[in-house]
């Protein structure tokens, strides 16, 4: 090709995107977790995020909804939110159904969310992939029940859909999922006590959300590490909390 | 005749209970088939074990080639379903009523003249015609006024005194001279499109063209007004009597032939691969309505890349939208809309994207801080060990597993009447589980309030 021709396919590239990198990953704002995860949670690919323990399933959609917020910041389009309802209704009759005025106290507009109920698991593939392929939405939260994780080809065919359409699909598997074996990286959630907020009261009160993030596997190769993590819902952003600040709270006799 | 003796007479006579429930329901679904004729009709209430229906044919009749006609093709496809009927077209809902149940000339449908010719009509019927209890009737006949002529004769005051105003307006009604209101069994619809076939249709791929036909002739039909629909619904009318009806959805208001033969290819398939589409002896009549439309502001083509860039992405999520409400149904694609109410489960409410954009979606700040992003259907009760007479929990069970509070928000008093107040305490067990646990029944005026988990990640 002739140097003057790829010169000023550069030059347009950059006027369309006016300047900007194009994005290949989103950073969470935990620096020393994006390092590990190769500059942040991957655009066209799948992270899958899974609890540590069946307790900690809340904890590790509670996650998920915090990286997203961070995604509907920075990227136009809606959310949209795809649930394995073949257990009736919602994610997880253990945990109940995601809760509008809780999700927008951690920055994810209600507004901007398309709630999918998806009745049987070929359903819930079915629109995972649609959704995985169609251009422009700021991201794909897939919630699957215990018995519905995908199968290689499935799970192949999301993550090539989500390659080719630039999305972002975090796939939040129950405790007992089958593994979503082609994601980039799959990040396994624990809650983790918070600073307290000295209030005055007999109990203190609640600091910013925590948890410890375990990366379990990372497509880019990273070794297996453990992250401790807040989150700061005024910026929409995880990040370390201070070392020092770091330590578990001194365990707190009950007053009698 | 008593059931023995009409055994005695037809030994082999075949008995069933009255059901007058069930006739009721098979008289409202011929009412949804007899739709095909006019859209305004209802079946006659108000009297035990009157089998009839109302049909407003106001501007109906010259699509069938003129009353006379349009009542005989009533009859001739009734008798079709095996079913005898006798029609009438009169001024009134009354008069008409009168008609078809006594005038012999109705059993091959009867269009009645208006006017004094009318009078004269109903006149010559007995007063059984006027749709009144039998008591006023047979009280009529002990007078000697046999037919409604001999009744209309009559002071109304008198006839009124001695009877009650019913019979005046009965009377005014069937004679063609007081109008009622008749109460149709589907609503008014603003757009339809029908398609009337001359050969039922048997197969999936023929109700897939005719589906696609009547919804592009629908589009052109919004065009003209400047409108969209947000969603279609295709009634299939079978030759044996039933209507199958299939709703197909979109997530803004659009006239794009393309996608809404789309949308409703997607639902007889669904539908088909679902429950099965019976569709009996065939489909005659293929019609495509619009319940609800709006009208479409026209859409700036934008010259900024940025803004069409989002203008794009808009359309491709109404697309996703639209495929998943067709293929999965209207009321499983939702978005969340907020409701003033400070009952926290009634706080939020799912609204079908098809149905209508979501009033109101953000929450008050303020609330939304102290709330959990998973709310349980329903409170699920604890063991809670808690400060008295009101502090936060210390320690609670929930679903076997003891848990430790370490931190504690609250109370937010939230007020449900008496003895139901909640108290809620965002709380946060010593591994760093976050819960939202609310104490019912204020201290002081219940003895023992009740602790209760209602939602979790707060």
């Amino acid at each position: 090709m002739r140097p003057d021709l790829t010169a000023l396919r550069t030059q347009i590239r950059a006027i369309e995107t006016e300047g900007r990198p194009t994005l290949s990953c989103l950073p969470t704002g935990a620096d020393r977790l994006d390092a590990a995860l190769g500059g942040g949670l991957a655009l066209g690919g799948v992270t899958e995020v899974v609890p540590a323990a069946f307790m900690d399933e809340p904890a590790s959609l509670h996650f998920a909804f915090a990286c997203l917020a961070k995604a509907l910041h920075q990227r136009s389009g809606d959310l949209v939110v795809i649930e394995d309802a073949s257990r009736g209704q919602g994610w997880g009759p253990a945990w109940g159904q995601l809760y509008g005025p809780g999700l927008q106290k951690l920055g994810v507009c209600p507004s901007r969310i398309l709630l999918v109920r998806a009745p049987d698991v070929k359903g819930f593939h079915a629109c995972v992939e649609d959704a995985a392929r169609t251009f422009g939405l700021a991201g794909i939260l897939a919630l699957s029940g215990p018995k519905a994780g995908f199968s290689l080809a499935g799970a192949r065919r999301v993550q090539l859909a989500a390659e080719q359409a630039h999305s972002l699909v975090l796939a939040v598997q129950g405790l007992r999922t089958s593994a979503f074996a082609p994601a980039r990286a799959r990040l396994v959630i624990a809650s983790r006590p918070c600073r307290p907020v000295p209030l005055g009261t007999a109990l203190p009160g609640l600091g910013p959300p925590a948890w410890r993030l375990h990366l379990e596997r990372a497509r880019n190769g990273a070794r297996p590490q453990s992250f401790d993590l807040e989150y700061d819902d005024a910026t929409h952003s995880l990040y370390q909390p201070a070392t020092l600040a770091n330590r578990s709270p001194q365990p707190q006799r009950l007053s009698a | 005749m008593m059931l023995a003796g009409a055994k005695a007479l037809v030994p082999d006579i075949c008995v069933a209970d009255s059901d007058p429930v069930g006739e009721g329901d098979d008289l409202t679904a011929l009412a949804r088939w007899a739709m095909r004729w006019s859209p305004y009709c209802s079946p006659v209430k108000g009297l035990e074990g009157t089998h009839a229906l109302f049909l407003d044919i106001t501007g109906c009749a010259h699509l069938f080639g003129g009353e006379a006609a349009m009542l005989a093709d009533m009859v001739i496809k009734m008798r079709a379903l095996g079913l005898i009927a006798r029609a009438a077209c009169a001024a009134t809902p009354g008069a008409a009523f009168a008609l078809a149940r006594f005038a012999p000339e109705a059993r091959h449908g009867l269009s009645a003249p208006d006017g004094a010719a009318l009078r004269a009509l109903v006149g010559a019927l007995p007063v059984e015609a006027l749709r009144l209890p039998s008591g006023t009737t047979t009280g009529l006949r002990a007078l000697g006024l046999k037919t409604i002529g001999q009744v209309a004769t009559q002071s109304s005051a008198a006839l009124a005194r001695r009877f009650g105003i019913d019979l005046v307006r009965a009377l005014d009604r069937a004679r063609g001279l007081e109008e009622e209101a008749i109460d149709p069994v589907a609503e008014i619809i603003p757009r339809r499109i029908r398609l009337r076939l001359a050969e039922p249709l048997m197969t999936r791929h023929g109700l897939e063209l005719a589906g696609a036909k009547a919804a592009g002739e629908m589009c052109t039909l919004l065009d003209s007004y400047n409108e969209g629909a947000r969603r279609l619904v295709l009634n299939l009318y079978r030759v044996d009597g039933v209507v199958l009806q299939l709703v197909g959805g979109s997530g803004r208001a659009h006239r794009d032939a393309v996608l809404w033969t789309k949308v409703l290819c997607e639902r007889i398939e669904a539908e088909a691969n679902g429950a099965g589409l019976d569709l009996g002896f065939g489909v005659d009549l293929v019609e495509v309505c619009a319940p609800v439309v709006e009208v479409l502001e026209g859409q700036v083509m934008d010259l900024d890349p940025v803004a069409a860039a989002a203008l794009a992405s808009a359309d491709a999520l109404h697309r996703l939208a639209d495929r998943l409400s067709a293929r999965l149904g209207v009321g499983r694609v939702t978005r969340m809309e907020a409701v003033a109410h400070w009952v926290p489960e009634q706080a939020v409410r799912q609204v079908a994207v098809a149905d209508r954009r979501p009033q109101v979606s953000h929450f008050p700040e303020a609330l939304a801080a102290r709330r959990p992003a998973l709310l349980l259907e329903r409170a699920e009760p604890i063991d809670a060990i808690a400060e008295v007479p009101d502090g936060p929990p210390r320690l609670f069970r929930w679903r076997a597993l003891a848990f430790k509070v370490a931190c504690a928000e609250g109370p937010e008093r939230i007020a449900c009447g008496e003895a139901h107040d909640r108290d809620y305490y965002r709380i946060e067990t010593s591994e760093g589980r976050r819960f939202w646990l609310y104490r019912q029944g204020l201290p002081g005026k219940v003895d023992h309030p009740k602790w209760y988990v209602h939602g979790s990640a707060a």
